[in-house]
């Protein structure tokens, strides 16, 4: 018991190790893309609350980003606050507008739900593209001030990614807790049996908002960070497709599995850029990728174990017998 | 499978991926090229690829430059914001470029520059019309080799008022280009204290504008301001042959491109628009446009000169004098040199340049559309 | 009231489009309950194959549509086949996200093939008709017609043919219909045949009245999808009046509500809708 325990303290020391020095091994453009990855994983984390343990399908999730996105330039630029305050008043931004999609989503389930997603999403595009007074409408916004601590301005890759390292990080950790804890274990209760666990005195309105807001919180700090990051954004980087590359880093992580959701991150992340090396022939490999993967891994890489491998090489023997579709 | 293993292989993984890194020859000058080959704007890209391919061959079978040889590194952004970046953080600091020549799109351009002014090297950028893209404070590095929406607008506008319109209604596309448009022909008409008499909207990707058409149709203007790209274009001038509607249109460059024609038909004659290129202008320019849809004939794209003259000649003539004025492809003296270097593109009556703002300055040229082809019939400095 | 009228008219022949793709929805949702993120992509492939066939013939031919509609049934099948056959779970998720593959997949091999947004030849003889100041084009009409033929013809299917009936019922209740010897597995090749034909057939038929472009598919899948749940997605004349509806309210908000707003406020009164009636203005409650 001793030995493996101390095995796994130098395996953790190593990682961290490792994450401190990633800026010195690798080169700007592969810390740049890992910064994106890492803003993602805070996003998909809370999509995978939603998605996983509430149930609830959401396909509008670019539009709580964009909201905390906006939301932090316009307090920074405008208003003059300094990052540090603008964040948290992005993610609390963001989760108000959670409140809100929250409450239309309780009256319809399933498919009406994804629609009801869609067009809130497709709301938030339009008043980002059109309310030219607050957005700046198609010209998007230029000049976001990045991010200071002391007289220390965060305005290179090496420098965000630190940030964004604690960030992703403290989202993990948080969203372990929050899964470990009642609120999980309520909205497993309500996802799986939703009358029996109304029976037993669950409110289950209660959790549901709550799934919704603590997800669009996430997903709104990870739009301050990305403001920050790029410092122009415009409606444009907030679109259904956003969305739903989110959707798809939620799924192909298994929904509940948070390691799982850690790895479909990156992977999905990595691939678009890393994928270039097919050309032509890019965008046709991440397709690929995405259907294999629902192929071989139906319900996420989450449940990945060696055992697994083992398994796709039987069932490549035997597909050809099993094309059936079951419920 | 615990977190911590996940974390683990990840960090390994991309450990493994940066040590990946690709050792390049230091003797070839590198050009990164940045273009949208997927995406809206896959057609344009594809063309502007192919000039800017043609310029290096031909540059490389003269022997070079400098005694080198030029390599071209052609990234795809999908005329993506958000890509673009990572984009351009790939070409600048992985395939360390000498030089960035492409980019599509003002909100993709001014997403992208940031990265060549933080890293210190020159960006002749060919996608973006918007005047933001260079008229910035502490602009060190962006050229725009594409004339912008402002300069174009001058001359289109002076031309109309010239031919007699007086009266225009105004259709825009309600995305960053179709407003700019609209905002420099207003600027352009207020010189001569005209003002449009209705401004109507859409959005990309439309395809039905009889609502609008109609309310415009109702206003009775002499001529309609066009502003957006080409597909709306055409679609809108198809629609307004049906509703009778026989008014010239007037637009920026964004419809010089052949397929415009090819779309609209009959209905898009008597356009009139800026353009960046014409072949009939002189010997010179029918010669190129003959050779480069020589060269490209039987892509899967249809060539067109037009666009694909963009990229050539930001190869040709502005990065080939300026390298050879450095005598280095030391990045400061290269775009030094871009602030110097004078070149006379094909068909121009006047030296081509960057103004102060790293703005090119070069005659708009003004064409109709007669017969199924753009036609000049004015060449003016703005 | 002009203004009114020719909206309608353009709104009724696009809606008819939206409705036909819309349905390639429906009837995979009827049967396997799951979202096929593709269908617009097939729209656009059949968009694609009409442009290309009727660029060769160079003058109507109904062979054209007829391979073309073949095309479309194999395509479905080798999909069917080589990826959504596979995914025995078929938790709606699955699905969806595969599906968006294939669709990528879909888009970017037509892009290569031709990047270019194409034109359709002129082949449907179009004449355009003045009644006062609106304009009626024949191709508004023929759309109207082979939309509705379809329709019946559709109804007819699922109403008065054995495998249509089967259809239904592997749709109301999946386990009693294999109990009662229905070949499920069947049943789901030709859900996808269906809807891919109808898809390909919608994309023929925008061909002569817009254009056809690789990245079409991406916006009108949307379109359509939104339109399946407003008519009501159990329902297939539902669906094809849903098409009509988003179809004709695109071009009149342009009329009426001139604010910039509109097509947020056309949201806002969707998400209102199915807040009060979630399964569509002609759906049966469940």
């Amino acid at each position: 018991m001793k030995k493996s325990k101390s095995t796994a303290n130098i395996i953790y020391a190593f990682i961290g190790v490792l994450l401190l020095i990633l800026p010195f091994l690798c080169g700007y453009y592969l810390l740049h893309v890992i910064i994106f990855a890492g803003i993602n994983l805070i996003v998909v984390l809370g999509l995978g609350l939603l998605l996983g343990f509430s149930g609830q399908v959401s396909i509008g999730h670019a539009a709580f980003y964009g909201i905390g996105a906006y939301a932090s330039a316009l307090l920074t630029l405008k208003l003059g606050l300094p990052f540090w305050i603008a964040l948290p008043l992005a993610g609390v931004i963001a989760g108000l507008a959670g409140i809100m999609l929250a409450i239309p989503s309780l009256k319809v389930s399933m498919l009406y739900l994804v629609m009801t997603t869609i067009g809130f999403a497709m709301i938030v595009w339009i008043v980002m593209f059109r309310w030219s007074g607050l957005t700046n409408g198609p010209n998007g916004i230029i000049g976001i001030p990045s991010p200071t601590i002391g007289g220390f301005v965060l305005d290179s890759p090496t420098k965000y990614y630190y940030l964004v390292l604690v960030f992703s990080l403290l989202a993990l950790w948080l969203m372990t807790r929050i899964v470990r804890s009642a609120i999980g274990l309520r909205l497993m209760a309500i996802f799986d049996q939703e009358e029996a666990a109304k029976s037993v005195g669950v409110n289950t309105t209660y959790f549901k908002v709550l799934a919704f807001v603590i997800s669009s919180i996430f997903a709104g700090i990870g739009g301050s960070l990305y403001a920050h990051y790029v410092t122009f954004i415009h409606p444009d980087n907030f679109n259904i497709w956003v969305s739903v590359i989110f959707l798809v880093m939620a799924v192909f992580g298994g929904q509940r599995s948070i390691p799982g959701i850690t790895t479909a991150v990156i992977i999905l992340t990595l691939a678009t850029e890393y994928f270039r090396v097919l050309g032509e022939y890019r965008m046709i490999g991440y397709g690929l990728l995405l259907a294999l993967g629902m192929i071989y891994f139906p319900e996420g890489i989450g449940t990945i174990k060696w055992s697994s491998i083992i398994n796709i090489i039987i069932r490549l023997f035997h597909s050809k017998t099993q094309n059936t579709l079951k419920t | 499978m615990s977190i911590k293993k996940v974390l683990l292989t990840g960090v390994i993984v991309i450990f493994c991926l940066s040590c990946a890194g690709i050792a390049h020859a230091k003797k070839s000058i590198r050009i990164g090229y940045l273009a949208a080959l997927t995406g809206p704007g896959a057609a344009f890209g594809i063309n502007m690829l192919q000039g800017h391919n043609m310029a290096v061959e031909e540059i490389n079978a003269g022997g070079g430059l400098l005694g080198r040889e030029l390599e071209a590194v052609v990234i795809d952004d999908a005329g993506d914001p958000a890509q673009s970046v990572s984009a351009m953080m790939k070409l600048v600091y992985q395939e360390k470029v000498d030089i960035v020549i492409g980019g599509w799109g003002s909100a993709t351009v001014l997403a992208n520059y940031k990265v060549c002014e933080k890293a210190g090297l020159p960006y002749i950028e060919i996608g973006a019309s918007n005047p933001r893209v260079t008229r910035r404070q502490n602009n060190q590095w962006t050229f725009a080799g594409l004339q912008n929406d402002e300069k174009q607008a001058m001359v289109i506008s002076k031309i109309a008022v010239d031919m007699g319109y007086k009266k225009f209604a105004f259709l825009h596309d309600s995305n960053d280009f179709g407003v700019g448009g609209r905002d420099e022909f207003t600027k352009g008409l207020a010189r001569y204290h005209l003002k449009p008499l209705i401004v109507e909207s859409y959005q990309f990707g439309d395809k039905d504008f009889n609502s609008q058409l109609i309310k415009i149709r109702r206003a009775r203007p002499d001529a309609l301001g066009l502003f957006g790209t080409l597909v709306e274009g055409a679609a809108i001038a198809i629609q307004m042959e049906k509703l009778g509607m026989d008014f010239p249109i007037f637009s920026m460059a964004g419809l010089s491109n052949y397929n415009y024609i090819k779309l609209g038909g009959r209905a898009v004659e008597g356009t009139i628009c800026a353009t960046h290129f014409s072949r009939h202008l002189s010997a010179e320019t029918e010669a190129w446009a003959k050779r480069y849809e020589e060269r490209y004939k039987g892509s899967a794209v249809m060539p067109d000169p037009n666009t694909a003259w963009l990229a050539y000649t930001a190869v040709a003539n502005p990065f080939k004098r300026a390298v050879k004025l450095a005598g280095s492809i030391d990045k400061k003296k290269v775009r030094d040199a871009l602030r110097k270097v004078r070149w006379r593109e094909y068909g121009q009556n006047i030296d081509n340049h960057f103004d102060k703002e790293h703005a090119i300055v070069k005659e708009t040229i003004v064409v109709r559309i007669k017969d199924g082809d753009y036609i000049p019939i004015a060449q003016e400095k703005p | 009231m002009e203004v009114l009228l020719q909206a309608l008219i353009g709104g009724l022949a696009v809606g008819a489009i939206y409705g036909l793709v819309a349905l390639g929805f429906t009837i995979i949702y009827r049967s396997l309950y799951v979202i096929n993120f593709a269908q617009g992509h097939v729209f656009m492939v059949g968009s694609f194959m009409g442009f290309v066939g009727f660029s060769l013939m160079r003058r109507f031919s109904v062979a054209v549509f007829i391979f073309v509609l073949i095309a479309a049934a194999m395509i479905a099948i080798v999909t069917v086949f080589l990826v959504y056959g596979k995914i025995h779970r078929a938790d709606h998720l699955t699905f969806a996200i595969a599906s968006i593959g294939v669709g990528i997949i879909m888009e970017n091999i037509v892009r290569m093939i031709c990047p270019d947004p194409r034109a359709y030849p002129d082949i449907f003889r179009e004449k355009v008709y003045s009644v006062g100041d609106i304009f009626i084009s024949t191709q508004y009409i023929w759309v109207l017609a082979i939309t509705l033929a379809l329709i019946t013809m559709l109804q007819l299917f699922f109403y008065k043919t054995k495998m249509g009936k089967a259809m239904r019922a592997v749709s109301e209740d999946r386990d009693m219909a294999s109990l009662l010897g229905i070949n499920v597995s069947y049943t789901v090749y030709i859900a996808f045949v269906i809807s891919s034909i109808v898809g390909t057939m919608g994309g023929i038929l925008i061909g002569p009245i817009y254009f056809f472009s690789f990245d079409m598919g991406f916006m009108t899948g949307l379109k359509a999808f939104s339109a399946a749940i407003i008519g009501g997605i159990m329902s297939v004349p539902g669906t094809l009046i849903g098409g009509i509806i988003l179809g004709v309210t695109e071009n009149l908000g342009g009329v009426y509500v001139s604010s910039e707003f509109k097509d947020a406020i056309a949201f806002a009164l969707l998400i209102l809708m199915l807040m009060v009636k979630p399964t569509g203005i002609f759906g049966k409650a469940k």
